[in-house]
Protein backbone atom coordinates (compact mmCIF):
# COMPACT_ATOMS: atom_id res chain seq x y z
CA UNK A 1 0.00 0.00 0.00
CA UNK A 2 1.59 3.17 -1.12
CA UNK A 3 1.62 6.82 0.63
CA UNK A 4 -1.70 7.95 -1.52
CA UNK A 5 -3.58 4.57 -0.79
CA UNK A 6 -3.01 5.39 2.98
CA UNK A 7 -4.18 8.57 3.39
CA UNK A 8 -7.51 7.65 1.39
CA UNK A 9 -8.28 5.63 4.76
CA UNK A 10 -9.56 7.82 6.60
CA UNK A 11 -12.59 8.12 3.62
CA UNK A 12 -13.52 5.12 5.02
CA UNK A 13 -16.72 4.89 7.11
CA UNK A 14 -16.20 3.97 10.40
CA UNK A 15 -12.61 4.23 10.23
CA UNK A 16 -11.27 6.05 13.71
CA UNK A 17 -8.00 6.86 14.87
CA UNK A 18 -9.72 7.51 18.82
CA UNK A 19 -8.51 5.49 21.60
CA UNK A 20 -11.73 5.47 23.43
CA UNK A 21 -15.32 5.50 21.61
CA UNK A 22 -17.83 7.58 23.57
CA UNK A 23 -21.57 8.22 22.88
CA UNK A 24 -21.56 10.62 20.57
CA UNK A 25 -17.59 10.66 19.56
CA UNK A 26 -14.80 8.76 18.47
CA UNK A 27 -17.40 6.59 16.13
CA UNK A 28 -15.39 6.85 12.33
CA UNK A 29 -18.03 9.33 11.24
CA UNK A 30 -16.39 12.31 9.27
CA UNK A 31 -14.25 12.06 6.08
CA UNK A 32 -16.48 9.43 4.70
CA UNK A 33 -19.47 11.25 5.31
CA UNK A 34 -17.68 14.37 3.73
CA UNK A 35 -16.69 12.33 0.14
CA UNK A 36 -20.04 10.82 0.57
CA UNK A 37 -21.64 14.58 0.05
CA UNK A 38 -19.58 15.77 -1.65
CA UNK A 39 -19.42 13.00 -4.69
CA UNK A 40 -23.56 13.39 -4.04
CA UNK A 41 -23.05 17.08 -5.44
CA UNK A 42 -20.73 15.74 -7.99
CA UNK A 43 -17.61 17.17 -6.81
CA UNK A 44 -14.22 15.74 -5.43
CA UNK A 45 -12.09 15.85 -2.72
CA UNK A 46 -8.01 15.32 -2.87
CA UNK A 47 -5.83 15.22 -0.07
CA UNK A 48 -1.85 15.84 -0.54
CA UNK A 49 -0.02 14.80 3.15
CA UNK A 50 3.51 15.10 4.12
CA UNK A 51 4.32 14.08 7.59
CA UNK A 52 5.48 16.79 9.11
CA UNK A 53 4.77 19.32 6.86
CA UNK A 54 1.24 19.63 6.95
CA UNK A 55 -2.08 18.44 4.62
CA UNK A 56 -4.28 19.56 1.95
CA UNK A 57 -7.54 18.99 1.30
CA UNK A 58 -8.84 20.08 -2.00
CA UNK A 59 -12.68 20.35 -2.29
CA UNK A 60 -14.00 21.43 -5.86
CA UNK A 61 -17.74 21.70 -5.58
CA UNK A 62 -19.90 22.59 -8.73
CA UNK A 63 -21.42 25.66 -9.16
CA UNK A 64 -24.95 23.61 -10.35
CA UNK A 65 -27.14 24.13 -7.63
CA UNK A 66 -30.03 25.87 -7.90
CA UNK A 67 -29.79 29.41 -6.36
CA UNK A 68 -32.89 31.73 -6.51
CA UNK A 69 -33.13 35.16 -4.96
CA UNK A 70 -35.30 35.12 -2.05
CA UNK A 71 -36.74 37.53 0.48
CA UNK A 72 -36.50 36.25 4.28
CA UNK A 73 -39.39 37.73 6.29
CA UNK A 74 -39.95 36.95 10.44
CA UNK A 75 -43.03 35.15 11.47
CA UNK A 76 -43.89 34.13 15.15
CA UNK A 77 -40.24 33.61 15.89
CA UNK A 78 -38.92 31.94 12.59
CA UNK A 79 -37.64 32.84 9.66
CA UNK A 80 -39.24 32.04 5.85
CA UNK A 81 -37.81 32.73 2.35
CA UNK A 82 -40.30 33.70 -0.26
CA UNK A 83 -38.87 33.80 -3.51
CA UNK A 84 -38.18 37.36 -5.06
CA UNK A 85 -40.17 36.24 -8.75
CA UNK A 86 -43.67 36.07 -6.65
CA UNK A 87 -42.99 39.79 -4.94
CA UNK A 88 -44.35 42.53 -6.25
CA UNK A 89 -43.72 45.36 -3.75
CA UNK A 90 -43.25 45.91 0.39
CA UNK A 91 -45.80 47.84 2.54
CA UNK A 92 -44.88 49.04 5.72
CA UNK A 93 -48.02 50.82 7.77
CA UNK A 94 -47.25 52.52 10.66
CA UNK A 95 -49.12 53.89 13.66
CA UNK A 96 -52.31 55.64 13.04
CA UNK A 97 -54.81 53.74 15.26
CA UNK A 98 -52.46 51.21 16.00
CA UNK A 99 -50.86 50.63 12.62
CA UNK A 100 -54.80 49.95 11.10
CA UNK A 101 -54.92 52.85 8.96
CA UNK A 102 -55.70 51.63 5.66
CA UNK A 103 -56.57 48.34 6.71
CA UNK A 104 -60.31 47.59 6.49
CA UNK A 105 -62.17 44.82 7.38
CA UNK A 106 -65.11 43.13 4.72
CA UNK A 107 -67.16 41.28 7.25
CA UNK A 108 -64.10 40.58 9.27
CA UNK A 109 -61.44 39.97 6.54
CA UNK A 110 -58.77 42.35 6.18
CA UNK A 111 -58.22 44.39 2.79
CA UNK A 112 -55.65 47.29 1.93
CA UNK A 113 -56.02 50.00 -0.29
CA UNK A 114 -52.93 49.65 -2.64
CA UNK A 115 -53.39 52.72 -5.21
CA UNK A 116 -56.53 52.18 -4.87
CA UNK A 117 -57.47 49.07 -5.29
CA UNK A 118 -58.69 46.49 -2.32
CA UNK A 119 -55.95 43.89 -1.90
CA UNK A 120 -56.80 40.87 0.69
CA UNK A 121 -54.62 40.60 3.14
CA UNK A 122 -53.15 37.21 4.36
CA UNK A 123 -51.78 36.56 7.97
CA UNK A 124 -48.87 34.61 7.17
CA UNK A 125 -48.66 33.49 10.93
CA UNK A 126 -52.35 32.59 10.97
CA UNK A 127 -52.01 30.47 7.60
CA UNK A 128 -49.05 28.37 9.08
CA UNK A 129 -51.40 28.17 12.64
CA UNK A 130 -48.36 29.66 14.42
CA UNK A 131 -49.78 33.06 16.09
CA UNK A 132 -52.47 34.35 17.36
CA UNK A 133 -54.99 36.27 15.06
CA UNK A 134 -54.66 39.74 15.98
CA UNK A 135 -51.28 40.52 14.39
CA UNK A 136 -52.94 43.09 12.43
CA UNK A 137 -53.78 45.02 15.29
CA UNK A 138 -49.66 45.96 15.70
CA UNK A 139 -48.83 49.08 15.42
CA UNK A 140 -46.48 48.41 12.15
CA UNK A 141 -47.56 46.23 9.56
CA UNK A 142 -45.47 44.61 7.27
CA UNK A 143 -47.17 43.80 4.21
CA UNK A 144 -45.29 41.94 1.39
CA UNK A 145 -47.89 42.10 -2.00
CA UNK A 146 -47.49 38.85 -3.93
CA UNK A 147 -48.21 37.94 -7.13
CA UNK A 148 -50.07 34.58 -7.25
CA UNK A 149 -50.85 33.84 -10.81
CA UNK A 150 -53.27 36.98 -11.86
CA UNK A 151 -54.00 37.72 -8.05
CA UNK A 152 -52.22 39.78 -5.95
CA UNK A 153 -52.19 39.52 -2.31
CA UNK A 154 -50.74 40.79 1.05
CA UNK A 155 -48.93 38.59 3.22
CA UNK A 156 -48.86 40.19 6.44
CA UNK A 157 -45.49 39.03 8.44
CA UNK A 158 -44.14 40.33 11.80
CA UNK A 159 -40.68 41.83 9.94
CA UNK A 160 -38.90 41.85 6.82
CA UNK A 161 -35.75 41.25 6.91
CA UNK A 162 -33.19 41.29 4.06
CA UNK A 163 -33.22 40.05 0.75
CA UNK A 164 -30.47 36.82 -0.42
CA UNK A 165 -29.18 34.51 -2.96
CA UNK A 166 -30.31 31.23 -1.87
CA UNK A 167 -29.99 27.67 -1.89
CA UNK A 168 -33.15 25.67 -2.72
CA UNK A 169 -32.94 22.39 -0.95
CA UNK A 170 -35.81 19.53 -1.52
CA UNK A 171 -38.33 18.57 0.64
CA UNK A 172 -38.50 15.35 2.23
CA UNK A 173 -41.05 13.01 0.97
CA UNK A 174 -42.60 13.24 5.00
CA UNK A 175 -43.13 16.89 4.04
CA UNK A 176 -44.54 16.60 0.29
CA UNK A 177 -48.10 16.62 1.64
CA UNK A 178 -47.85 20.12 3.17
CA UNK A 179 -47.95 22.27 0.10
CA UNK A 180 -47.06 25.40 1.37
CA UNK A 181 -43.51 24.63 1.34
CA UNK A 182 -41.38 25.27 -1.91
CA UNK A 183 -38.66 23.92 -0.18
CA UNK A 184 -36.01 24.46 2.44
CA UNK A 185 -32.52 26.48 2.34
CA UNK A 186 -29.63 27.35 5.08
CA UNK A 187 -29.45 30.23 5.64
CA UNK A 188 -25.71 32.56 6.56
CA UNK A 189 -26.12 31.56 10.36
CA UNK A 190 -26.63 27.68 9.48
CA UNK A 191 -30.33 27.70 11.06
CA UNK A 192 -32.96 26.28 8.15
CA UNK A 193 -35.53 28.02 6.60
CA UNK A 194 -38.74 26.77 4.80
CA UNK A 195 -39.50 28.43 1.25
CA UNK A 196 -42.89 29.14 0.82
CA UNK A 197 -44.59 28.72 -2.07
CA UNK A 198 -46.79 31.63 -2.54
CA UNK A 199 -49.33 29.95 -4.95
CA UNK A 200 -49.99 27.31 -2.40
CA UNK A 201 -50.11 29.51 -0.14
CA UNK A 202 -52.76 31.89 -1.79
CA UNK A 203 -55.14 28.64 -2.67
CA UNK A 204 -54.81 27.58 0.82
CA UNK A 205 -55.59 30.99 1.98
CA UNK A 206 -58.70 31.42 -0.42
CA UNK A 207 -56.99 33.84 -2.29
CA UNK A 208 -57.32 32.16 -5.49
CA UNK A 209 -60.85 30.91 -4.91
CA UNK A 210 -62.21 27.70 -3.43
CA UNK A 211 -61.50 24.50 -5.21
CA UNK A 212 -59.37 25.58 -8.34
CA UNK A 213 -56.75 23.77 -9.63
CA UNK A 214 -53.20 24.74 -10.45
CA UNK A 215 -52.41 26.03 -13.50
CA UNK A 216 -55.85 26.10 -14.82
CA UNK A 217 -56.81 29.27 -16.56
CA UNK A 218 -60.14 30.16 -14.55
CA UNK A 219 -62.31 31.31 -17.74
CA UNK A 220 -65.35 31.07 -15.55
CA UNK A 221 -64.52 33.99 -13.65
CA UNK A 222 -63.84 36.29 -16.28
CA UNK A 223 -66.72 38.56 -15.69
CA UNK A 224 -65.89 39.06 -12.26
CA UNK A 225 -61.67 39.74 -12.80
CA UNK A 226 -61.12 41.70 -15.84
CA UNK A 227 -57.54 42.00 -15.16
CA UNK A 228 -57.52 37.95 -16.19
CA UNK A 229 -55.73 37.54 -18.72
CA UNK A 230 -52.85 41.15 -19.72
CA UNK A 231 -51.89 40.97 -23.41
CA UNK A 232 -48.49 43.24 -23.78
CA UNK A 233 -49.48 45.63 -26.76
CA UNK A 234 -47.35 48.02 -28.37
CA UNK A 235 -49.13 51.19 -29.24
CA UNK A 236 -48.85 53.52 -31.76
CA UNK A 237 -49.92 56.57 -33.39
CA UNK A 238 -51.51 56.48 -36.93
CA UNK A 239 -53.02 59.08 -39.31
CA UNK A 240 -55.09 61.89 -36.94
CA UNK A 241 -55.07 61.02 -33.52
CA UNK A 242 -55.68 57.25 -34.09
CA UNK A 243 -54.33 54.73 -32.12
CA UNK A 244 -53.07 50.87 -33.20
CA UNK A 245 -52.29 48.21 -30.95
CA UNK A 246 -49.57 45.51 -32.21
CA UNK A 247 -49.55 42.08 -29.90
CA UNK A 248 -45.86 42.27 -28.67
CA UNK A 249 -45.69 38.99 -29.18
CA UNK A 250 -45.63 39.38 -33.31
CA UNK A 251 -43.01 42.41 -32.64
CA UNK A 252 -39.22 41.74 -33.16
CA UNK A 253 -37.69 45.12 -32.82
CA UNK A 254 -38.83 48.62 -32.68
CA UNK A 255 -36.62 50.73 -34.76
CA UNK A 256 -36.17 54.22 -36.11
CA UNK A 257 -34.41 54.52 -39.60
CA UNK A 258 -33.74 57.36 -42.01
CA UNK A 259 -36.42 58.08 -44.26
CA UNK A 260 -33.21 58.33 -46.82
CA UNK A 261 -33.03 54.55 -46.28
CA UNK A 262 -35.88 53.59 -47.80
CA UNK A 263 -35.83 51.86 -51.28
CA UNK A 264 -38.02 51.36 -54.26
CA UNK A 265 -38.73 48.15 -56.08
CA UNK A 266 -41.79 48.70 -57.94
CA UNK A 267 -44.48 50.04 -55.58
CA UNK A 268 -43.40 48.78 -53.01
CA UNK A 269 -41.06 49.96 -50.38
CA UNK A 270 -38.21 48.07 -49.12
CA UNK A 271 -34.84 48.26 -46.81
CA UNK A 272 -31.95 46.65 -45.96
CA UNK A 273 -32.08 45.37 -42.80
CA UNK A 274 -30.06 43.22 -40.96
CA UNK A 275 -28.82 41.76 -44.58
CA UNK A 276 -32.05 40.75 -45.04
CA UNK A 277 -34.47 42.71 -46.86
CA UNK A 278 -37.36 43.88 -45.34
CA UNK A 279 -40.47 44.96 -46.98
CA UNK A 280 -42.11 48.23 -45.41
CA UNK A 281 -46.02 48.52 -45.27
CA UNK A 282 -47.16 51.87 -44.27
CA UNK A 283 -50.22 51.10 -41.64
CA UNK A 284 -51.09 54.61 -42.46
CA UNK A 285 -52.69 54.73 -45.62
CA UNK A 286 -53.38 51.19 -45.09
CA UNK A 287 -55.80 51.47 -42.73
CA UNK A 288 -57.27 54.85 -44.46
CA UNK A 289 -55.93 57.86 -42.80
CA UNK A 290 -54.01 60.45 -44.96
CA UNK A 291 -50.20 59.63 -45.25
CA UNK A 292 -48.81 61.41 -42.35
CA UNK A 293 -44.96 61.87 -41.63
CA UNK A 294 -43.90 60.74 -45.18
CA UNK A 295 -41.96 64.09 -45.00
CA UNK A 296 -40.23 63.17 -41.99
CA UNK A 297 -36.71 62.51 -42.27
CA UNK A 298 -36.88 59.77 -39.72
CA UNK A 299 -39.91 56.87 -40.00
CA UNK A 300 -40.60 54.50 -36.88
CA UNK A 301 -40.89 50.88 -37.95
CA UNK A 302 -42.67 47.86 -35.83
CA UNK A 303 -40.42 44.82 -36.99
CA UNK A 304 -42.67 42.09 -36.63
CA UNK A 305 -42.40 38.53 -37.67
CA UNK A 306 -44.67 35.81 -38.47
CA UNK A 307 -43.78 32.13 -40.55
CA UNK A 308 -40.11 33.35 -40.49
CA UNK A 309 -40.73 36.24 -42.76
CA UNK A 310 -40.41 39.87 -41.39
CA UNK A 311 -42.42 42.96 -42.33
CA UNK A 312 -41.70 46.49 -41.22
CA UNK A 313 -45.10 48.44 -40.27
CA UNK A 314 -44.21 52.08 -40.74
CA UNK A 315 -45.96 53.88 -38.00
CA UNK A 316 -46.12 57.90 -37.47
CA UNK A 317 -44.69 57.30 -33.79
CA UNK A 318 -44.28 54.25 -30.90
CA UNK A 319 -46.16 55.69 -28.12
CA UNK A 320 -45.97 52.48 -25.40
CA UNK A 321 -45.92 48.98 -24.24
CA UNK A 322 -48.95 48.33 -22.32
CA UNK A 323 -50.11 45.45 -20.71
CA UNK A 324 -53.62 45.64 -20.66
CA UNK A 325 -56.29 43.30 -21.04
CA UNK A 326 -58.40 45.22 -23.82
CA UNK A 327 -61.99 45.59 -22.61
CA UNK A 328 -65.48 45.75 -24.51
CA UNK A 329 -64.45 44.98 -27.80
CA UNK A 330 -67.05 45.89 -30.36
CA UNK A 331 -69.14 43.71 -31.77
CA UNK A 332 -68.90 44.43 -35.65
CA UNK A 333 -65.39 43.74 -35.54
CA UNK A 334 -64.48 40.73 -37.16
CA UNK A 335 -64.22 41.56 -40.92
CA UNK A 336 -61.25 44.09 -41.50
CA UNK A 337 -57.52 44.28 -39.86
CA UNK A 338 -58.64 45.60 -37.32
CA UNK A 339 -60.57 45.92 -34.37
CA UNK A 340 -61.24 48.21 -31.92
CA UNK A 341 -60.89 47.89 -28.36
CA UNK A 342 -60.74 49.72 -24.87
CA UNK A 343 -57.03 50.11 -24.06
CA UNK A 344 -55.98 52.19 -21.39
CA UNK A 345 -58.85 53.78 -21.14
CA UNK A 346 -58.81 55.22 -25.08
CA UNK A 347 -60.36 53.51 -27.58
CA UNK A 348 -57.57 51.42 -29.79
CA UNK A 349 -57.64 49.72 -32.58
CA UNK A 350 -56.46 46.16 -32.52
CA UNK A 351 -54.27 45.25 -35.57
CA UNK A 352 -54.48 41.82 -36.79
CA UNK A 353 -50.65 41.81 -38.40
CA UNK A 354 -51.37 38.79 -41.01
CA UNK A 355 -54.42 40.38 -41.78
CA UNK A 356 -52.92 43.71 -42.74
CA UNK A 357 -50.34 42.46 -44.45
CA UNK A 358 -52.55 40.22 -46.75
CA UNK A 359 -54.41 43.49 -47.45
CA UNK A 360 -51.11 45.26 -48.14
CA UNK A 361 -49.78 42.65 -50.12
CA UNK A 362 -51.83 39.50 -51.08
CA UNK A 363 -48.99 37.24 -52.41
CA UNK A 364 -46.56 37.97 -49.47
CA UNK A 365 -47.07 34.34 -47.58
CA UNK A 366 -46.75 32.79 -51.04
CA UNK A 367 -42.82 33.68 -51.19
CA UNK A 368 -41.40 30.87 -49.38
CA UNK A 369 -39.04 32.32 -46.39
CA UNK A 370 -36.02 30.96 -47.67
CA UNK A 371 -36.43 33.11 -50.92
CA UNK A 372 -37.13 35.76 -49.16
CA UNK A 373 -33.71 37.27 -49.69
CA UNK A 374 -33.83 37.12 -53.12
CA UNK A 375 -37.29 38.31 -54.14
CA UNK A 376 -36.26 41.51 -55.23
CA UNK B 1 -29.17 -1.52 3.82
CA UNK B 2 -32.04 -2.77 4.51
CA UNK B 3 -33.95 -1.26 6.81
CA UNK B 4 -36.03 -3.56 8.61
CA UNK B 5 -34.43 -6.93 8.36
CA UNK B 6 -36.63 -9.37 8.41
CA UNK B 7 -40.49 -8.09 8.00
CA UNK B 8 -41.62 -9.86 11.32
CA UNK B 9 -39.95 -10.59 14.45
CA UNK B 10 -36.09 -10.60 14.84
CA UNK B 11 -32.56 -10.74 12.66
CA UNK B 12 -32.74 -14.04 11.38
CA UNK B 13 -29.52 -14.69 12.50
CA UNK B 14 -27.94 -15.71 15.64
CA UNK B 15 -26.81 -12.28 17.22
CA UNK B 16 -27.48 -8.83 16.20
CA UNK B 17 -25.75 -5.55 17.50
CA UNK B 18 -28.66 -3.05 18.25
CA UNK B 19 -27.81 0.88 18.87
CA UNK B 20 -30.38 1.71 22.05
CA UNK B 21 -31.71 4.78 23.28
CA UNK B 22 -34.03 5.58 25.92
CA UNK B 23 -37.15 7.52 25.48
CA UNK B 24 -39.68 7.93 28.04
CA UNK B 25 -37.79 5.64 30.35
CA UNK B 26 -38.06 3.05 27.83
CA UNK B 27 -35.39 1.16 26.10
CA UNK B 28 -35.54 1.21 22.50
CA UNK B 29 -33.11 0.10 19.73
CA UNK B 30 -32.84 0.06 15.99
CA UNK B 31 -30.69 -2.04 13.89
CA UNK B 32 -27.17 -0.61 14.24
CA UNK B 33 -26.48 -0.58 10.56
CA UNK B 34 -29.14 1.75 9.89
CA UNK B 35 -27.52 4.10 11.73
CA UNK B 36 -25.23 6.73 10.51
CA UNK B 37 -24.40 8.45 13.29
CA UNK B 38 -25.55 10.03 16.46
CA UNK B 39 -25.53 13.81 17.50
CA UNK B 40 -25.91 16.02 20.48
CA UNK B 41 -28.84 18.65 19.93
CA UNK B 42 -29.55 19.90 17.17
CA UNK B 43 -31.13 23.91 16.71
CA UNK B 44 -34.09 22.98 14.55
CA UNK B 45 -36.61 24.54 12.50
CA UNK B 46 -40.53 24.01 13.34
CA UNK B 47 -42.56 23.37 10.17
CA UNK B 48 -45.83 24.93 10.82
CA UNK B 49 -49.08 22.35 9.52
CA UNK B 50 -46.16 19.59 9.21
CA UNK B 51 -48.03 16.22 10.97
CA UNK B 52 -47.03 16.40 14.75
CA UNK B 53 -44.85 13.93 15.15
CA UNK B 54 -42.35 15.81 13.14
CA UNK B 55 -39.83 17.79 15.30
CA UNK B 56 -38.51 20.10 12.50
CA UNK B 57 -35.35 20.38 10.51
CA UNK B 58 -32.03 20.18 11.13
CA UNK B 59 -28.71 21.38 9.23
CA UNK B 60 -26.56 18.54 9.07
CA UNK B 61 -23.57 19.65 8.37
CA UNK B 62 -25.02 21.84 5.20
CA UNK B 63 -27.84 19.08 4.42
CA UNK B 64 -31.65 19.65 5.92
CA UNK B 65 -32.83 16.86 7.08
CA UNK B 66 -35.93 15.72 8.81
CA UNK B 67 -36.40 14.98 12.74
CA UNK B 68 -39.19 12.94 13.96
CA UNK B 69 -39.84 12.94 17.92
CA UNK B 70 -39.97 9.41 19.33
CA UNK B 71 -41.92 10.44 22.02
CA UNK B 72 -44.44 12.01 19.86
CA UNK B 73 -44.44 8.70 17.54
CA UNK B 74 -44.68 6.27 20.55
CA UNK B 75 -47.48 8.85 22.48
CA UNK B 76 -45.63 9.50 25.11
CA UNK B 77 -45.95 12.93 26.73
CA UNK B 78 -43.74 15.51 25.36
CA UNK B 79 -40.60 16.06 26.59
CA UNK B 80 -39.96 19.42 29.61
CA UNK B 81 -38.87 22.74 27.81
CA UNK B 82 -35.47 22.37 29.40
CA UNK B 83 -34.90 18.53 28.50
CA UNK B 84 -32.94 18.63 25.11
CA UNK B 85 -33.14 15.83 22.35
CA UNK B 86 -30.34 13.66 21.04
CA UNK B 87 -30.16 12.71 17.43
CA UNK B 88 -30.28 9.62 16.49
CA UNK B 89 -29.38 9.68 12.56
CA UNK B 90 -30.59 6.86 10.42
CA UNK B 91 -30.63 6.26 6.67
CA UNK B 92 -34.10 5.49 5.51
CA UNK B 93 -35.08 4.79 1.41
CA UNK B 94 -36.06 8.78 1.77
CA UNK B 95 -32.18 10.01 2.79
CA UNK B 96 -31.46 10.39 6.33
CA UNK B 97 -33.99 10.91 9.34
CA UNK B 98 -33.22 11.82 12.53
CA UNK B 99 -35.03 10.12 15.24
CA UNK B 100 -35.15 12.32 18.52
CA UNK B 101 -34.49 10.94 21.78
CA UNK B 102 -33.79 11.46 25.37
CA UNK B 103 -30.70 9.62 25.61
CA UNK B 104 -28.54 7.90 23.74
CA UNK B 105 -27.65 4.64 25.00
CA UNK B 106 -25.05 1.81 23.99
CA UNK B 107 -24.15 -0.41 21.33
CA UNK B 108 -25.80 -3.93 22.89
CA UNK B 109 -24.96 -7.31 21.44
CA UNK B 110 -28.64 -9.32 21.64
CA UNK B 111 -29.32 -13.30 20.41
CA UNK B 112 -32.08 -13.95 18.70
CA UNK B 113 -33.20 -16.51 21.52
CA UNK B 114 -33.74 -13.35 23.60
CA UNK B 115 -36.34 -12.19 21.40
CA UNK B 116 -40.53 -12.33 21.57
CA UNK B 117 -42.89 -10.73 19.18
CA UNK B 118 -45.31 -8.13 21.13
CA UNK B 119 -47.89 -9.33 23.07
CA UNK B 120 -51.22 -9.70 21.75
CA UNK B 121 -52.43 -6.92 24.40
CA UNK B 122 -50.43 -4.26 23.14
CA UNK B 123 -52.23 -1.91 20.86
CA UNK B 124 -52.49 1.01 19.09
CA UNK B 125 -49.04 3.10 17.31
CA UNK B 126 -46.67 0.94 19.77
CA UNK B 127 -47.92 -2.03 18.23
CA UNK B 128 -47.16 -0.67 14.55
CA UNK B 129 -43.58 0.64 15.44
CA UNK B 130 -42.64 -2.39 17.74
CA UNK B 131 -41.48 -5.20 15.98
CA UNK B 132 -40.71 -7.51 19.08
CA UNK B 133 -38.69 -7.03 22.69
CA UNK B 134 -35.21 -8.42 23.73
CA UNK B 135 -35.16 -9.83 27.19
CA UNK B 136 -32.12 -8.43 28.83
CA UNK B 137 -31.30 -8.57 32.41
CA UNK B 138 -33.46 -6.04 34.09
CA UNK B 139 -34.61 -4.65 31.11
CA UNK B 140 -36.68 -5.17 27.39
CA UNK B 141 -35.11 -3.56 24.53
CA UNK B 142 -38.10 -2.94 22.28
CA UNK B 143 -36.86 -3.03 18.77
CA UNK B 144 -38.52 -0.34 16.66
CA UNK B 145 -39.60 -0.54 13.19
CA UNK B 146 -37.42 2.59 11.48
CA UNK B 147 -39.20 2.43 8.78
CA UNK B 148 -42.68 2.76 10.05
CA UNK B 149 -41.33 5.26 12.48
CA UNK B 150 -39.85 7.45 9.81
CA UNK B 151 -42.45 7.64 7.27
CA UNK B 152 -45.09 9.19 10.06
CA UNK B 153 -48.23 7.57 8.98
CA UNK B 154 -50.88 8.48 11.01
CA UNK B 155 -52.08 6.23 13.92
CA UNK B 156 -55.01 3.66 12.80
Amino acid sequence: MNDREITQLIFLPAFSTAVAVTNVSGRGVGLDVVKANLEQIGGTIEISSDIGAGTTFRIKIPLTLAIIPALTVMCAGDRYAIPTVNLAQLVRLEGGQGGRAGIELISGTPVYRLRGKLLPLVDLGRELGVSEPDRIERDTVFIVVLQAEDRRFGLVVEDILDTQEIVVKPLRAQLKDVSVYAGTTILGDGSVALILDVLALAQRAHVLGAGRELGRGGADRADDDPPQTRDALVVASVGQNRRVAIPLAMVTRLEEFPAASIEHVGSRELMQYRDEILPLIRLGPLLGSAAMGVDDDVVAVVVCSMRGRSVGLVVDAILDIVEDRPSRRDPLDGVGPISSAVVRDRITELLDVERAVRAADPQFFDVSATSAGARS
Amino acid sequence: MSLAGSPVGGPAGGRAQLSTFVVHGHLLGVEVEVVQEVTRYQPMTRVPLAPSALGGLINLRGQVITAVDVRHRLGFPDRGADELPMNVIVRSNDGMVSLLVDRIGDVVDVSEEAFEEPPDTLLGIARELIRGAYKLDGALLLLLDVRAVVGLEPAR
